[in-house]
């Protein structure tokens, strides 16, 4: 009896390929054991792959130029191209241009460099960004007036440096941090400003809480993200608004940590791939089966968990957080806000107020205690008595004879 | 070994040696890619190069989401196409089409080549990313931007009409033994 097709030949091509789901892939390949047409088209499609597998091309001679030290490569001289210039005599150009154009970046920040330099009071703190990587890790912290600041690692991003490819940026990835508490006169304004300074920096504020109590200074403690390239000038104009007590900065390197998540999820998908082929290749019992879909499962939910992980890595290298702190200048006032009058009719609702509250406590005492007070009453009660009689009656005695 | 996507990750951090590593593996398939399309050795050679070139000067842009491979051959698909839009503004008929080497007395994959450029461009197309170039479905799919089931329907048609051209050539090659023929550049 001609077994029914429950598979199209597409489906048989799809799950030579690998393409199909775990469940198709059973289905199929359970189908192909007792299907002898379908059979057939697995074969026909396998020896058209062998043949295509013939079709070779020759070795190629191509290599790269080596964008970064500016060499091209010759151009074989049988080549008959059709288009003036070539690839290589291109490519010389676009290294010659790049030159030319860090050339005259470098000259130019040099330039700037020294006449700000030469004009202004060194500001280690504002140095400490200006073309200096820091190093992973190091913090850069300023209490008051005493400032100190760690070295950090100057940046490679020299033309032609043999750590740094010239043609884009290259780097560390570097999640940035910042803490930074102002004391201000200006309380709103300097609200005003931090919405103002954040909008203008394409960040966001990603928390934010303000406290007012009365009487008291008022407070703002927020978190602050702006893109990384950004942190230096937001510190600037966020120190601008107030008197700064405290700032510190920290840069942790996450490139060692967003590489491992690469080889992880790498590995999970090898592995679902494999579990995927062992249920595709092999026969095995349904309990088998079953175990196996558990652990592609276990499998599935790892790689996304890393990727949400991965993905939540790299928020933190695009943009950096700033733990801000504002806080009000606080004048206390010499004159009572409530008048005399007010003052009197509040000390005596207190007054009562406290009365009420020693009355209840006893009555709360009472109820609390009394019942235990009263059966020790009772209990010592006759016994107190008849002591007590006693003692009478030999007092009476002793008062007649003598 | 390191895998292609781990190499890429290492570029950007700025290892040069893990893109001449990518470079190494790749170069032979990207060349081989242009010509089985019809380009010219020559051509070949410099489209590979601006490939290369162009990973290079955007692996900033390389997020880990699509496999290397798929991000390559991404590359390489959008350099043909430009190649040969360039060829019809220019009105150059066709690229000159010359044969791909094979081992000499390889009739096999002169049958290949042959019937390989008389299918339709389109199931050529995703035949050849699927054969060669070793894509999934889905990456085919959304680097010729059709639905994936599509792309099935014309990969299976692709490979039984391959199959009844290369049955049929080998029939009518081995009565015509030797001559040469020229062949259909491929569009």
């Amino acid at each position: 009896m001609q077994p029914t097709h429950a598979v199209t030949p597409e489906e048989v091509m799809a799950y030579l390929d690998g393409e199909l789901s775990l469940s198709q892939a059973l289905r199929v390949r359970n189908h192909l054991e007792q299907c002898v047409a379908c059979t057939e088209i697995s074969g026909s499609i396998q020896r058209t792959s062998s043949q295509l597998a013939s079709w070779k091309v020759e070795d190629a001679v191509v290599s790269l130029p080596d964008a970064t030290l500016g060499i091209s490569v010759p151009i074989r001289p049988d080549i008959n191209s059709r288009r003036a210039p070539s690839a290589a005599s291109r490519l010389r150009v676009l290294a010659a241009r790049e030159w030319i154009w860090a050339s005259a970046v470098l000259l130019l920040l040099g330039v700037v460099g020294i006449a700000v330099f030469q004009r202004r009071e060194p500001d280690p703190l504002v140095d400490s960004f200006a073309g200096q990587e820091h190093a992973p890790g190091a913090a850069v912290r300023s209490e008051g007036e005493a400032t100190s600041v760690a070295e950090g690692k100057r940046g490679s991003g020299r033309i032609g440096s043999e750590q740094t490819p010239v043609v884009s940026s290259y780097g560390p990835r570097i999640a940035r941090t910042a803490t930074l508490s102002i004391f201000v006169k200006d309380f709103v304004g300097a609200r005003n400003s931090l919405d103002q300074i954040v909008a203008a920096h394409q960040g966001y504020l990603a928390n934010l809480k303000i406290t007012a109590p009365n009487p008291g200074a008022r407070s703002l403690d927020a978190q602050v993200r702006v893109p990384s390239e950004q942190l230096p000038l937001v510190l600037a104009e966020l120190k601008a608004i107030g008197k700064v007590e405290r700032e510190e900065q920290g840069g942790e390197d996450v490139g060692a940590k967003s590489i491992d998540f690469e080889a992880r999820i790498k590995n999970a998908r090898e592995e679902e791939e494999k579990l995927q082929q062992i249920l595709q290749t092999r026969t095995g019992r349904l309990s088998d089966v079953l175990e196996v879909e558990r652990e592609e499962s276990r499998v599935r939910g790892e790689i996304e968990q890393m990727e949400a992980d991965q993905k939540a890595l790299e928020t933190r290298v695009v943009f950096a957080e700033i733990s801000l702190a504002i806080s009000q200048e606080y004048h206390a006032s010499l004159n009572n806000p409530l008048s005399v009058g007010g003052q009197l009719r509040n000390a005596m609702i207190d007054g009562f107020r406290d009365a009420g509250g020693a009355l209840l406590s006893v009555l709360v005492f009472l109820l609390n205690a009394g019942p235990s007070l009263l059966i020790l009453i009772a209990a010592l009660f006759w016994p107190a008595r008849r002591c007590w009689r006693r003692l009478a009656a030999q007092n009476s005695r002793s008062l007649t004879q003598s | 070994m390191r895998t292609d996507e781990e190499l890429i990750i290492l570029f950007q951090q700025g290892s040069r040696e893990s893109f001449d590593e990518l470079f190494e593996r790749y170069r032979q398939r990207v060349y081989a890619f242009f010509r089985r399309r019809g380009c010219d050795t020559g051509r070949s050679e410099e489209l590979a190069q601006e490939t290369f070139l162009a990973i290079v000067r955007g692996v900033d842009r390389y997020e880990p989401r699509a496999t290397f491979r798929r991000y390559l051959f991404g590359i390489a698909f959008r350099q043909l196409f430009a190649e040969r839009r360039r060829n019809k503004a220019e009105g150059t008929a066709g690229l000159e089409f010359e044969p791909a080497v094979s081992p000499p007395n390889n009739a096999d994959a002169l049958w290949v080549r042959r019937a390989v450029a008389q299918l339709d461009s389109d199931h050529r197309e995703v035949l050849l990313l699927r054969e060669f170039e070793g894509l999934r479905y889905d990456e085919i799919a959304e680097l010729v931007q059709v639905p994936l089931n599509t792309v099935r329907s014309r990969l299976f048609r692709a490979r039984v009409e391959l199959r009844a051209f290369l049955e049929s050539e080998a029939t009518v090659g081995r009565d015509q033994k030797g001559a040469s023929r020229c062949s259909q550049p491929m569009q």
